[in-house]
């Protein structure tokens, strides 16, 4: 089980609290395929995604994005027991949606780039470890029942 | 030879021309510091780095960071020869310092947070992406002498 500190929690549920989880999860999701282009195999049915232009305004990779930040939303809710939340989730990554676990950790880094733009200055070094860490559990969690 | 696009050149340019190296250096080493703790192996000389208000203040921590920042300024005029221009920065590293090259890609990533902070909305998912391949054009550059 993840060890947590109060500052760790305080700092993660705080920030969360302000997250616009549509705006967040678009950015993040947006800058995941320009950034890393290869991950838009795994969006062939969503049309136009051929340039940066596209796919910032493609309106499936905005509702995408904003199904994939209420699964952090309810990692954060879980952070005490989320491999055991995420079994189902992992398993649907895993047999389902064929995902390479490689790309759980850019999704992971495009989430913090997005924090830091979103936040500024309120994206303090202490902040961006403990939201480091709920990254790392999260893709832990999401790879575990891969085989 | 590393090809670099007019687009990706002009980025680079623009962005450099508003970075404050001491600044941004130092923030980017302090978060690689507080986020990634066992990076501070190599800091045993620079004294109080036991947490991260310590890290935050610490002059050699300043002073280092802008030494780094600095040196990216020279890769950023030699585009087209990083490799050559970093050949003997990489057998200093390897060969006195003897860091781990995993912790370029470390600092690069830090550095990308402490510009998405900086610069906002502007740091669009086509800069990221741009700063993104210098930062791992420089960390192989700089893990080429390795041996």
């Amino acid at each position: 089980m993840v060890h947590w500190t109060d500052q760790e929690r305080h700092a993660i549920t705080t920030l969360w609290a302000k997250v616009n989880v549509e705006e967040v999860g678009a950015q993040a999701l947006v800058r995941l395929l320009v950034v890393y282009p290869w991950t838009q195999r795994y969006f062939a049915s969503f049309g136009n995604i051929s340039n940066a232009a596209a796919i910032a305004g493609n309106a499936k990779v905005h509702a995408h994005g904003k199904t994939v930040l209420k699964s952090v939303g309810d990692a954060i809710a879980h952070m005490d027991d989320l491999s055991h939340a995420f079994t189902k989730l992992s398993k649907f990554h895993s047999e389902t949606l064929h995902v390479d676990p490689d790309n759980f950790k850019h999704f992971g880094d495009c989430l913090s780039i997005v924090l830091a733009a979103t936040f500024g200055t309120a994206y303090t070094p202490d902040v961006h470890a403990a939201w480091q860490k709920m990254i790392a559990v999260i893709i832990s969690a999401l790879s575990k029942q891969y085989h | 030879m590393v090809h670099w696009t007019d687009e990706e050149r002009d980025i680079i340019k623009t962005f450099w021309g508003k970075i404050d190296a001491e600044e941004a250096g130092h923030q980017a080493l302090t978060r690689v510091l507080v986020v990634y703790p066992w990076t501070q192996r190599y800091f045993s000389t620079f004294g109080n780095l036991s947490k991260p208000s310590a890290i935050a203040g610490n002059p050699k921590v300043r002073a280092h960071g802008k030494r780094v920042v600095v040196a990216l300024g020279d890769a950023i005029k030699n585009l087209d020869n990083v490799k050559a221009t970093y050949a003997k920065l990489s057998e200093l590293h390897s060969e006195k310092l003897h860091v781990d090259p995993e912790n370029f890609r470390l600092l690069g990533e830090a550095l990308i947070i402490v510009l998405a902070g900086q610069f906002g909305a502007a740091f669009t998912p086509a800069v990221q992406a741009t700063w993104q391949k210098l930062l791992a054009v420089v960390t192989a550059a700089l893990s080429s002498k390795y041996h």
